[in-house]
């Protein structure tokens, strides 16, 4: 099957995930450092508040975010597959 | 994108050193059917691929077999922890330890380099997945002729693991071709390339 994907919520994602992997690799060489792993939570808790709004307009991000009783994991688009 | 996840598929806990095994083991990490491999090879041939069902059998398949380079670094680091002079040299581990001490570098129990040479992305859905089910075979196989050697069981029950999810994928790839060929006119599955001919 094939979803329509809703560009803006997809773009929300991607950069809450960017900021979250940005400063885990900053942490990973700081990891005593208070203010960055707070701004890591907020990023974190922003991410859980966006994931339902997520999972309706894009669908699954991984397989164990499959909710519906169908197997919406392997519907298109996959992610290189845009629309020309 | 891709998110690591911190622990082993299936536990490695080796008590005794064998720096013999790990030379044998450490080619299903690079050699001609080991899991790097594997992962490059079903990762590769997604892009290609008409069918979504399979374009997610590659991607889980493919997934799986990164965390299985995993579970065979983690054997092969295992088994070369504290070793002494001679244990290196009666293990005939020393041309590997000159290169590489006891870091884990993918390579061919002979000692060659991973190379992507061993596998292929063809482009053609039947000819990826005739090449998919080979592999997991020549993974079997490899895995059957390492568990001769291993009369410890710490290392043979991961190693059996790892051979029977060989088997899993295999029957997992058998999936994939009956959806492509359900797709396509059984009178002459090859009249045309569905990843590239317009019908
Ligand atoms: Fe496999």
């Amino acid at each position: 099957m094939t979803r329509r994907i809703n560009k803006d919520v997809l773009k929300r994602m991607q950069q809450l995930d960017f900021a979250i992997w940005e400063t885990a690799l900053y942490l990973d060489g700081h990891p005593e450092n208070t203010q960055a792993l707070n701004y890591y939570k907020k990023l974190i808790a922003m991410r859980e508040d966006a994931k339902k709004d997520y999972e309706a307009n894009v669908g699954p991000a991984t397989h164990r975010d499959v909710k519906c009783d169908r197997w919406t994991w392997v519907d298109e688009p996959w992610p290189w597959q845009n629309e020309v | 994108m891709w998110i690591y996840e911190k622990k082993l598929q299936f536990p490695v806990n080796i008590k005794t050193p064998n720096p013999a095994l790990a030379k044998l083991i450490i080619t299903q990490l690079g050699g001609p059917d080991g899991e790097m491999g594997a992962s490059t090879r079903y990762l590769s041939q997604r892009y290609s691929m008409p069918y979504s069902e399979v374009v997610g059998i590659l991607t889980d398949v493919g997934t799986e077999e990164l965390a299985h380079q995993e579970m065979v670094s983690a054997i092969v680091h295992q088994l070369t922890r504290n070793l002494t002079t001679d244990q290196i040299l009666d293990g005939g581990f020393a041309p590997y330890f000159v290169d590489h001490t006891t870091g884990i570098y993918p390579s061919s129990a002979t000692g060659e380099p991973f190379t992507a040479a061993t596998l292929q992305s063809t482009g053609d859905p039947i000819a990826d997945l005739s090449e998919d089910l080979a592999a997991e075979q020549k993974a079997r196989l490899t895995y059957d002729n390492i568990l001769r050697f291993c009369d410890d069981r710490d290392v043979a029950d991961p190693i059996r693991f790892l051979r029977e999810r060989e088997i899993v994928h295999f029957q997992r790839f058998g999936d994939g071709m009956r959806i492509v060929q359900d797709a396509l006119d059984y009178k002459n599955f090859y009249a045309y390339n569905p990843a590239f001919d317009k019908k």
